[in-house]
Order: structure tokens, then C-alpha cells, then sequence
């Protein structure tokens, strides 16, 4: 129950209901934008903070132009003509420099399932060797093996994931060209990287007409037509050349006059075997019964093909099994490594993710054996990922070239003060390997600073205009709390006289004042809330931190009530009698 | 109970010094009636604020029951006013925004008197003076004569010892101004010491005691005539 002083300012404030709203506006707008400046300013800074303490950002990437326009990292892309074809040998490059504390592979892949609709077309069709699996095009964004072999009816399956294959210029051009052979081949699991007709094998494989297959083969790598070898160049000329039979459409698979660029069973090194449809109805249902067989409820996952010393640069660590041995880099084994939150969905709820060890997961291809599963990392990217051995490409030229432009090189640096450095002995050191911009060196850290430069000046623009916004706001509630207290003057006398003492008075006062500014606060917090999160999102930094939007409210409104209180001065200075002269 | 010796007042306004009260001599007892009066600018209200400790005198002592209070700290001379004095204004000054009872309430609550207590005893002293049937009006709805029988019940809400009344009836017709004079009379011979100013010559000669002023200065003061006839 209130008392009757407090009452008085109640019903006071409620009887000039105008003035009071707009004091609570007043407040509200200030600390709103005050609060949403603040949550701005300490989110960027925030998030600056934690991109750059990422592993992905003490890296010098090195790649190919086509891969590295799929990096997640900003990079600036220069026009090259592109004739390198790295592999994971060109990780050697950080024995001579010391400043590299590891090397590595990474490059994104992803594994496509048995889903709902792949089994039912399955069921349906009754498809058996040399049938199509999708009666249609492929989903879209799904990438399109066109078969290497004359039957053009099975997919290649596994592989890197650089390119999304039917948005490719590629895909386009070689599905085209050879009707629906391309699309229809089931892309099952694999290398999605140079995609549908971005491959060697999209092109050659399914062309029957000579200039569809040159239109395919340029596609290889968009725009990067591997030129013809010239002995004693360059390393990256050098496997070019090996690659270049193929890759340049090459007079004997021009000349062969058959669907596809690899005669009817003589499928080169290292492309894997279309499936055998019947073996695979068959597979599933010996999995259906084999509790030791998974198949996973999704349609796709995602994650990388990596080298060893990934794991070190990320400091991931195995919850459970092991990390990829040397060996099963090696021999390219089919295992696989499981990201938590990836084990937690193929395990299901309720079943703990180690049990998971040892069992294998049918995908398109075949079966990959779970080894290995990391414990959380902390960073949803990686949680949810998979992870497969990487090995060099092996056998044909053609898989050689494919697979190389898609193979990513990352270095990275335990002191990121020495990035640059390191980025300037690398690029001489590729320089003199492949030619003078033959792949593109990118120092993520360098170009993510730009940005948060840019960031970090556009908060502090908001931060300012947000708190000139506030102290306005302030300076105004103080004058309408000023004109109260002056308006007051008569009440305040006959509550001394009545017995209130100058510290009950400014106590009064003051409660009002942190009522209005509690209440304004509170207003303006909830307005920073969706205003903070509009400018967080309009500079791509996420959703915006509660936390901060209220510690910016709580700071503001400090602010604001400290302004509101100034007024209280008046009373300080007032006798009693001098309140009654004017009574 | 109040004994004012050598009291002035002086404000200082800028260049001018304006000498509000000099040398200030008065002795109130307990249960005095006492009616101050003067032309406008005497000194009457300047008195009464420092009777009522509601100001400081520039140089003099102000005895309350023999103790000397101009030095007392603020926090405690406003307990003395809300515990011993009740003040009663010309133009009432109850707060518009509380009701009759809530304004009786409001000295209570600086007392540190229950709500409830609060609440019983405003009741009462509202029926004193006639207001039952209006405890929960606000004084915007009351008569000019209703208002200051709440101001009146307020100021009797601590059961002070000393009622200081400036101008009580100025802002009533006569026949209400009456009722609030009987109202006071009745209170004093109750006990309570009553200190009234005003212009009215008949009220003053209503009063046990006339205190005269003119230009700051005490120039009749009947109860000095009464101490020395009955010495």
C-alpha cells in the first residue's frame, strides 16, 4: 500500500497523463537507441573477436580459382589463367617455412543417402543395371556425374563438393548436349565439386557430338581449359600436360565415337564402378536386417575431406574411436569420422553416439565405416559435419585434374601477426612451382579485418548518433522534471510543514525519477531488442545478444536517470518557508 | 513552551537587506490563545514561519520546553513540526489530488503510524469536524469552509500541542469563518495552545492574548500587561 506522499506523486503524474507519456517516451526512445548502439558496438567487437580467434583465420589458403570462390573466408579473387592442379604433395611447402605449425587438406564433400524418394524411385522402377534412378531431372542444386560408361546410365557417386553442380555452367552445357544421360545418372556420393558437366568425365562421357563434348570440356574447371603439356615448364603445366589427353578433349576420346569418353569397360584408374542396382536392392535389404548397418533418416550431409593434421589445427579431439591413421589416407579407405551433433542425429535420441563406432553407413556409393567421433567442439559448423580421409588423387589423369582443382591447401600460422609474411614465402614458393598466378593465396585474416574495420566504424558511427539520441532525450526529461519540480514548489513547502524532511523529500523525488527512468528503461529495452537485431542482421553479424541489449538499457538508463535526478537540486536548496512565501 | 529571545530576521536580497523582524521578545504557554496582528508586511507571517520552525532566525534563540532548536539538524526539527505543531492556512492547502481522508492521513504516515491506524484516527477526527459523510471527497468537490475543517482535521492528526493559524477564516464568508473559529476556541480550551494571525480586530480581541506588530518590531503584546498586573 502506498503512502500518501507517494500516492500524491501517483496521482499527480497520472492526472497529467501527457507529460508523463511523453517522459516515458522521452526515455524509452533514448534508451532504445542507446541500448541498441551499445548492443551493436559490443557485438561487432564481440564478433571480431571470435572470427579471429577461429583456426580458419590464422590460415593462408591456397587454391585453385574455381575452389576458392566456394570458400567460405572472404578472399579477393584475381583473373588467372589457371593451369595448376594441386594436390596434398604441395602441402610440403610448409617444411621450408617455419612460421606454418600445420598443413592440410580440407575440402568440402558430402555424402547423399538412401532418402524416401531415392527408395521408392528405386522400388518403383524396378531400375536395374543400365537404368536411370530419377525418372527426371535431378533435385536442384544436386550435382549430376554423367556416366563414363556407354550405358550412361549410372552416376558417379563420391567426391568433393566445391561446385554446386546443376547451377554450374558445366552442368548446364553437358547435360545439354548429351539429353538427359547427364541428368539422369544418379549423382550418389563423391566428388560433387567440378559437378555434373564441370568434370572430364561429364563432358567426354556423355557427348556423342564432337563440339557438345568441346563445349563440356571447357567447362572443366569454368573457363580453365588445361593446355596442352609442354615439356620442361612449370610442375603445374607438367600435370597438365599428363591430364591434358583427356581434359582437352583429346584426339582419342574425340575419336572414339562412342556415348562416352571411356570405352565400354575400360573405365580409367580410380573412377569408381557404376552401381549394380540389383546388388544395391539387395544391400538394403541385408541392412534392413544387419543392426549393425545404418540408414540414416536424411536425405544428404555435409562435411570435409580432410588430411590428418586437420584435426590438430582445430583442435578437434575424438570422443570416441580415432582420428584417420596414415594408412587410411593411404588406401583411401572407407571410413568415416563423425562431427557430434552429426552423431547425435544418425544415432537418434536416446542412444549414445558411441555406439555408433564401428557400424557403417550405406550411402549411395557403398558403406563407410564409422571410426571415429569428435567431441563438441563448440562450433555448429564443425559439430555437425562428417569427415573423410583425403588422398591424393590417384590413377588417371582425368580424376587427377578433376579432383585437383578442387583440392584446397590451408597453412596455418601459430602467431597470426605473421600471416603476411607467410602469405609472401608461400606465393613465391607456388610461384615458382606453377607460374606466376596460377592459383590464388589468400590470407582470410587480412580481408576479414578490412571488414571488420568497416564494421567496427559503422557501430561507432550508430554508437555516437545512439547516444547524442540519449543524451537529448536526458536533457529533455530533466527539463520536464526540472518544470515539476518547480511546479512543486508550494506542495513541497506544506509537506515540510507537515513533517517531511528535506531527505524524505528527495527521497520522493527521486523514487519518482527512477520510476520514470525504470519504466523508460524498460521500454527502451524492449524496443533495442528487434532494432538491435535489424542492424546486427543489416551488417551480417547474426542475431543480436539479449545480454547486450540490456546491459546497454541498464547503462542508458543510468544515463537517464542520472539526469532525472538532477532537478532534485531545486529541493535541496528549498527551507520550508521559502516554499511558503510563495503558498 | 516557546520562548523567543532577541529573534531578527533579516533577508538579504542582493543589495538591499530587508529587516523582517527585530529583537523579538515572546514567551507562548502552554494553552495560550494568542492572536498576532499588524498591517501587511509587519512581520506576522515571518513569526509565525519561525514559531513554526518552518525558518531560522538570522540571530536570537528559539526555546521549545527550555531547549534551544535553531541548531537542530533538519531531519529532526521536521519531526518536531509533524509531532508537535499543526498548521492551519488561509487558502487550506490540502492536495487536490487526495482525498479528505488521505489528506488527514498524510501527517500520520510521516509519524510512521500504521495504515490502518492512519485510516481510524482520520475517520475520527473527520466526524470531529463534521465531515464523515465526505471522508472520501476530493477537496476540488468540498465548500470553502469543508475544506479547511479537513485542514484543520489534519493539523489535529498528530495531537500537536500548538496550532498555528494564519488567517484561518480569510478565505470564508462569515458564518463559515464563525464555525471555524468555534472549531479552535474549542480545541484551545481543550488544552491545545492556539497562535493565530490575522487582520480581524474581532477576532484578535477573541484571542487570550494580542501580539501587535509594526515594521518587524513587537509594539503591544497584552500578556506582558496580564504578567505585570499579576505581578
Amino acid at each position: 500500500m502506498l503512502k500518501e506522499p507517494s500516492l500524491l506523486l501517483l496521482r499527480r503524474s497520472l492526472n497529467r497523463i501527457a507529460e508523463s507519456g511523453l517522459l516515458l517516451l522521452g526515455v524509452a526512445l533514448g534508451v532504445g537507441a542507446a541500448a541498441a548502439g551499445f548492443s551493436l558496438f559490443a557485438h561487432v567487437q564481440r564478433y571480431g573477436r571470435d572470427l579471429l580467434s577461429s583456426p580458419a583465420y590464422r590460415e593462408i589458403v591456397v587454391s585453385t580459382q574455381d575452389s576458392a570462390e566456394e570458400m567460405a573466408q572472404p578472399v579477393v579473387l584475381r583473373p588467372v589463367e589457371e593451369r595448376a592442379v594441386l594436390t596434398s604433395a604441395d602441402l610440403s611447402a610448409a617444411q621450408l617455412i617455419p612460421q606454418i605449425s600445420h598443413a592440410y587438406v580440407s575440402n568440402p564433400a558430402r555424402i547423399r543417402f538412401l532418402g524416401t524418394s531415392l527408395l521408392s524411385g528405386l522400388q518403383g522402377s524396378g531400375a536395374g543395371p543400365g537404368q536411370m534412378i530419377f525418372a527426371g531431372p535431378p533435385p536442384d542444386g544436386a550435382e549430376v556425374f554423367p556416366n563414363p560408361s556407354p550405358q550412361a546410365d549410372s552416376g558417379h557417386a563420391e567426391g568433393t563438393d566445391n561446385r554446386a553442380a546443376g547451377g554450374a555452367p558445366g552442368a548446364g552445357q553437358g547435360a545439354s548436349a548429351e539429353q538427359s544421360a547427364g541428368q539422369s545418372a544418379g549423382p550418389i556420393e563423391g566428388a560433387d565439386g567440378a559437378a555434373a558437366g564441370g568434370t572430364p568425365e561429364a563432358g567426354q562421357g556423355t557427348s556423342t557430338d564432337q563440339s557438345a563434348r568441346q563445349s563440356a570440356g571447357q567447362t572443366l574447371g569454368g573457363e580453365k581449359v588445361i593446355p596442352d603439356p609442354t615439356p620442361g615448364t612449370t610442375r603445374g603445366q607438367s600435370i597438365s600436360g599428363v591430364a591434358g589427353g583427356t581434359g582437352a578433349l583429346p584426339a582419342d576420346n574425340q575419336s572414339s565415337g562412342e556415348a562416352g569418353a571411356f570405352p565400354s569397360g575400360a573405365l580409367p584408374e580410380g573412377v569408381p564402378e557404376p552401381p549394380d542396382f540389383s546388388a544395391l536392392r539387395e544391400r538394403i535389404t541385408t541392412a534392413a536386417k544387419d543392426p549393425d548397418i545404418l540408414l540414416p533418416e536424411v536425405e544428404e550431409l555435409r562435411g570435409y575431406e580432410v588430411t590428418s593434421e586437420f584435426f590438430d589445427s582445430w583442435n578437434l579431439e575424438i570422443l570416441a574411436g580415432s582420428l584417420f591413421s596414415p594408412g587410411d589416407l593411404e588406401n583411401n579407405q572407407s571410413m568415416i569420422i563423425l562431427g557430434y551433433d552429426t552423431a547425435r542425429l544418425i544415432a537418434g535420441e536416446g542412444t549414445p553416439v558411441e555406439s555408433l563406432l564401428g557400424k557403417k553407413l550405406l550411402t549411395l556409393q557403398g558403406f563407410r565405416t564409422i571410426i571415429g567421433i569428435l567431441k563438441p567442439a563448440g562450433r555448429a559448423s564443425l559439430d555437425s559435419e562428417f569427415f573423410l580421409p583425403y588422398s591424393p588423387p590417384a590413377g588417371s589423369s582425368t580424376i587427377l585434374r578433376w579432383r585437383s582443382f578442387n583440392t584446397q591447401l590451408r597453412f596455418a600460422v601459430a602467431d597470426p601477426a605473421r600471416l603476411g609474411e607467410t602469405e609472401e614465402l608461400l606465393t613465391q614458393w607456388f610461384n615458382r612451382e606453377f607460374g606466376e598466378g596460377q592459383v590464388v593465396i589468400s590470407n582470410p585474416r587480412s580481408e576479414a579485418e578490412q571488414l571488420l574495420r568497416r564494421n567496427v566504424g559503422i557501430s561507432l558511427l550508430v554508437l555516437f548518433l545512439a547516444l547524442s539520441g540519449l543524451f537529448i532525450a536526458a536533457v529533455n526529461v530533466s527539463n520536464i522534471l526540472m518544470s515539476r519540480a518547480l511546479r512543486m514548489k508550494n506542495q513541497v513547502g506544506i509537506l515540510m510543514a507537515l513533517g517531511a524532511s528535506k531527505k524524505g523529500i528527495l527521497s520522493l523525488f527521486a523514487t519518482e525519477a527512477g520510476v520514470v527512468a525504470l519504466s523508460g528503461s524498460v521500454l527502451g529495452m524492449i524496443l533495442a531488442i528487434p532494432l538491435s537485431g535489424a542492424m546486427n542482421s543489416a551488417l551480417g553479424l547474426g542475431s543480436a545478444s539479449l545480454l547486450y541489449s540490456g546491459l546497454g538499457a541498464l547503462l542508458a538508463g543510468g544515463v537517464a536517470l542520472l539526469f532525472s535526478l538532477l532537478p532534485l537540486g531545486e529541493y535541496t536548496r528549498l527551507t520550508p518557508a521559502e516554499a511558503f512565501r510563495d503558498v | 513552551m516557546i520562548t523567543l529571545k532577541e529573534i531578527n530576521k533579516e533577508y538579504d536580497l542582493g543589495e538591499v537587506k530587508v529587516q523582517a523582524l527585530q529583537n523579538i521578545n515572546l514567551s507562548i504557554e502552554r494553552g495560550d490563545y494568542v492572536a498576532i496582528m499588524g498591517p501587511s508586511g509587519s512581520g506576522k507571517s515571518t513569526l509565525m514561519h519561525l514559531l513554526g520552525i518552518l525558518d531560522t532566525a538570522s540571530s536570537g534563540q528559539y526555546l521549545l520546553e527550555g531547549y534551544d532548536i535553531t541548531s537542530l539538524p533538519d531531519r529532526e526539527q521536521a519531526r518536531i513540526r509533524n509531532k508537535h505543531f499543526g498548521f492551519i492556512f488561509q487558502s487550506f492547502n490540502l492536495f487536490s489530488e487526495l482525498s479528505a481522508l488521505e489528506n488527514v492521513m498524510l501527517p500520520l504516515s510521516y509519524a510512521g503510524v500504521s495504515f490502518r491506524e492512519r485510516r481510524d484516527r482520520a475517520y475520527t477526527l473527520l466526524s470531529e469536524v463534521g465531515l464523515s459523510h465526505r471522508t472520501h471527497h476530493l477537496p476540488t468537490m468540498m465548500s470553502g469552509g469543508e475544506q479547511q475543517r479537513v485542514a484543520i482535521a489534519r493539523a489535529l492528526s498528530n495531537d500537536p500541542d500548538l496550532i498555528l493559524a494564519d488567517e484561518p477564516t480569510g478565505n470564508l464568508p462569515t458564518d463559515k469563518g464563525e464555525e471555524i473559529l468555534q472549531i479552535l476556541e474549542s480545541l484551545n480550551r481543550r488544552g491545545v495552545t492556539l497562535v493565530v494571525v490575522t487582520h480581524n480586530p474581532l477576532q484578535g480581541k477573541r484571542a487570550k492574548r494580542l501580539v501587535e506588530l509594526q515594521d518587524g518590531g513587537i509594539i503591544r503584546d497584552t500578556g506582558l500587561v496580564k504578567e505585570a498586573v499579576n505581578a
